[in-house]
């Protein structure tokens, strides 16, 4: 199967709880054999609740007691026959496991290493503990959409941001590596930063302020000056609002229509951008009161069928019910699943074929010890057995 | 050992979206040789704002020169047919091709110019189904995606605060590192199938692909019915407590979540007692007393500045940082020591510094950045590459076609 792109490839993932998961799922996806490396000695393994299930998906799991001189011989076997190690644990930690990039390479010449963390393994703050959830007000995501206050009211700290997008991070340079490593032979180290990884997806945002000197209004688009209206109203539905914008002058005649051509449309001042630009708070006031009449998503269709962009602002029931997300096929069934297994996510583009990915069920803890150890390793079941009652596969 | 991990790597690149352009820059920047077509006149990407001192201009987009830098650029007039037939040769040899929606290639053309190609095909709601001629921007996007409403999560009042507006491209930012991704294994897949796999790629999908967490919520069933928030609740994000307290010169978020950081935190703000109070004694109760703990937290905090607050937090090893601005970024100590912003130079554009890739890779210093092409910058040169004469192409500069 074509589509299985990275069939082939073996991942050692030591990642856990979100972007190197979201990373190492994207890998599996396109057909990679990750093996997440887990314990049942560190509670955070045994947690399969959560989120896990969407972000665990389409691996493999053993579970290996790394306090154990033999766990740690057993990983180093597993690395000897592998390609890409993934790993987000703090500075420190793989190297003291005695798993560091030159360590591991020893063992594996060609070896792809990805190390994420939360502001990168060198500098003055390589050391210091991190969470997604902090690198979002440090990197500068929250100043964007709210102001801070104790209650962290729409401040912008949710939904999870730095996270997924390091994981999208890492799987494009992994890929990329992998490429590198057919061409050259040689393996490659990757030092990934959360906050890096952050910053480098609001370029345009930093770019404008640095290049104008203003820095931008807290939940305002900046980017599309010249669209007039362009922002977020609200519909007839306890809480429920759609987004419209209007970017050229053939839009605003569409627009115009769909409103009924109302008189203050056709006034001297709405005429040009220019004047809509200067009328742009009357402009939103006369269709906050014109959008209120109606649900969003019937406002939704009537705007897109005249050719303005419009999208009402989904919860996340109605994301999954959406049509359009539907006929792509991104929520969908582990193939291997029964009835009850809820959604997941399959791989977020489509080809040809309506492939989206090699997605199976999220593994439970060591479900594929005998796969790996007896399977890949090739251990007797003598030494299997030994391992297993001496607690190196707890 | 080539320098950089996509050296060789041939792509084109036709289509005037932020999502295109993103793809491509990536791609450039890791090292493959991307080459944009442009209309004759430019892209359009070239008027986008931010500018140079805030003034437009030619050559003063700095948006431009962010997205566009390492590629090369050809201008052509696909419409004429010799710009057509100029395209279609473009295409041999290469890997790959990006392009937005509604650009004037056939399927049936590009797989007789070249059958290996792979066609990486982003447009706003994907190519096919109920949406596929609706217009998408950033902004609705954003809102679709589910952002918008949850970014402006937990409220006391949802009628009068709106979900957030997105800041600027992300959505085609996002997408188009997506894309980079599908281009890369669109590269590897068409080589087992020893023929091009095209790709048809979604912002609104690839954006939506962002919220893992609420995924998880439907299938859990813990979806809130709204965004209204519980009075006195504490805010625990991707399952963890954080408190975001004031000081005198700024803000900062910590989170001493586990024991041990909570031990350690109390030790940090010197209400030593508090790690025998049996009241903060589980992960639970500390949820459960989060404002007593805000209080006394910001009590200290707020008469101490924002840097101070974070080192000493970070020396007894809890996680807290400040809340930055845009413009706290370039002086960062983290970011300077990686050098993670960099100047381009620039005829025009002086003295501004541009984000990077995320990455240290082997741990080498990035080489200078080579700014985004000037107006038909490598027509010549890639008019000869194709083999066209002299003379053909002074032809084709009168005609327009180049």
């Amino acid at each position: 199967m074509y589509q299985n792109a990275l069939e082939g490839v073996r991942v050692v993932d030591f990642s856990w709880v979100v972007a190197g998961p979201f990373c190492t799922k994207l890998l599996g996806l396109m057909g990679a054999d990750v093996i997440k490396i887990e314990t049942s000695t560190r509670p955070q393994y045994l947690n399969r609740g959560g989120w896990s299930f969407g972000l665990n998906d389409s691996k493999k799991s053993c579970s290996i007691n790394l306090s154990t001189e033999e766990g740690k011989a057993i990983v180093k076997r597993l690395v000897a026959v592998s390609d890409v190690v993934v790993e987000n644990f703090s500075t420190g930690v793989m190297d003291r496991l005695g798993f560091g990039y030159e360590a591991l390479k020893a063992i594996k010449n060609d070896l792809i290493y990805v190390s994420s963390s939360g502001v990168g393994r060198s500098g003055p703050a390589k050391d210091y503990p991190a969470y997604g959830s902090l690198l979002q007000g440090f990197s500068g995501w929250t100043s964007l959409f709210g102001e801070p206050n104790p209650q962290m009211e729409a401040m912008g700290v949710d939904p999870s941001w730095t996270d997924p997008l390091t994981g999208s991070w890492e799987a494009l340079l992994i890929q990329a590596a992998l490429l590198s490593r057919s061409r050259s032979g040689q393996g490659v180290c990757v030092d990934l930063s959360m906050l890096e990884s952050a910053i480098a997806i609001m370029g345009d945002v930093f770019l404008g302020a640095a290049a104008s000197g203003k820095s931008p209004v807290p939940g305002q688009s900046s980017s599309h000056e010249h669209a007039v209206p362009h922002g977020i109203y609200p519909c007839k539905e306890p809480d429920s609002w759609i987004a419209i914008s209007v970017e050229c002058q053939a839009g605003w005649g569409a627009f115009s229509a769909v409103l009924g051509n109302p008189p203050w449309c056709s006034e001297e001042g709405m005429r040009t951008p220019a004047g809509r630009q200067k009328n742009r708070q009357r402009i939103d006031s006369l269709l906050s009161a014109w959008t209120a009449q109606f649900p969003a998503t019937e406002l939704f269709h009537r705007f897109q069928a005249a050719g303005v962009a419009a999208g009402p602002c989904n919860n996340f029931q109605e994301v999954m019910n959406d049509p359009q997300l539907e006929l792509r096929g991104l929520f969908r069934q582990p193939a291997n699943s029964d009835a009850a297994v809820p959604k997941t996510t399959g791989i977020p583009w489509k080809d040809e074929s309506d492939w989206k990915g090699n997605l199976f069920q999220a593994p439970a803890l060591g479900e594929h010890n005998e796969y790996v150890f007896k399977g890949i390793l090739q251990m007797s079941d003598e030494e299997y057995e030994r391992h297993r009652r001496a607690g190196v596969f707890d | 050992m080539a320098l950089k991990l996509l050296n060789g790597l041939k792509v084109v690149e036709l289509g005037d979206s932020v999502a295109v352009a993103f793809c491509g820059k990536l791609l450039a920047g890791l090292g493959a040789d991307v080459l944009v077509i442009e209309a004759p006149g430019g892209s359009p990407l070239r008027r986008l704002p931010p500018y140079y001192q805030d003034i437009p201009g030619a050559d003063r987009s700095v948006l431009h020169n962010w997205l566009c830098a390492e590629k090369r650029s050809i201008t052509l007039d696909i419409e004429q047919a010799r710009g057509h037939a100029i395209l279609l040769e473009l295409l041999r040899g290469r890997d790959a091709l990006i392009r937005g929606s509604g650009k004037g290639l056939g399927v049936a053309d590009i797989k007789t110019a070249n059958p290996k190609l792979s066609v990486i095909t982003i447009s706003p709601f994907g190519s096919e189904g109920p949406y596929a001629t609706y217009r998408g921007n950033d902004l609705i996007h954003f809102a679709m995606s589910g952002f918008s409403y949850y970014l402006s999560s937990p409220v006391g009042d949802p009628a009068a605060s709106p979900p957030k507006q997105n800041p600027g491209y992300q959505v085609g930012l996002v997408a188009g590192l997506r894309a980079a991704s599908a281009t890369l294994w669109a590269i590897v897949a068409a080589a087992k199938k020893g023929a091009g796999v095209m790709v048809d790629l979604s912002e609104l999908e690839a954006f939506t692909y962002l919220m893992y967490q609420y995924t998880a919520h439907i299938a859990n069933g813990t979806l809130p019915a709204n965004r209204e928030r519980v009075p006195g609740a504490a805010i625990t994000i991707v399952g963890g407590l954080v408190w975001c307290l004031p000081c005198s010169d700024g803000w900062v978020m910590v989170s001493p979540r586990e024991d041990h950081q909570f031990r350690h935190w109390a030790e940090v703000i010197g209400e030593t007692e508090w790690a025998s109070q049996p009241e903060f004694s589980t992960l639970k109760l500390r949820e459960h007393n989060a404002w007593v703990i805000y209080e006394r937290s910001a009590a200290w905090t707020k008469v101490r500045k924002k840097n101070f607050v974070f080192l000493a937090a970070q020396e007894k090893k809890v996680a807290c940082f400040p809340v930055s601005s845009m413009n706290d970024l370039p002086e960062l100590e983290q970011l300077k020591h990686r050098g993670f912003f960099a100047e381009i130079d620039h005829p025009v554009i002086k003295g501004l510094r541009y984000p990077g890739l995320p990455a240290k890779i082997d741990n080498r210093d990035t080489p200078p950045t080579r700014r985004a092409p000037l107006l038909g910058e490598h027509t010549l040169e890639i008019c000869a590459e194709l083999g066209i004469s002299s003379e053909e192409i002074k032809m084709l500069w009168q005609q327009g076609v180049i």
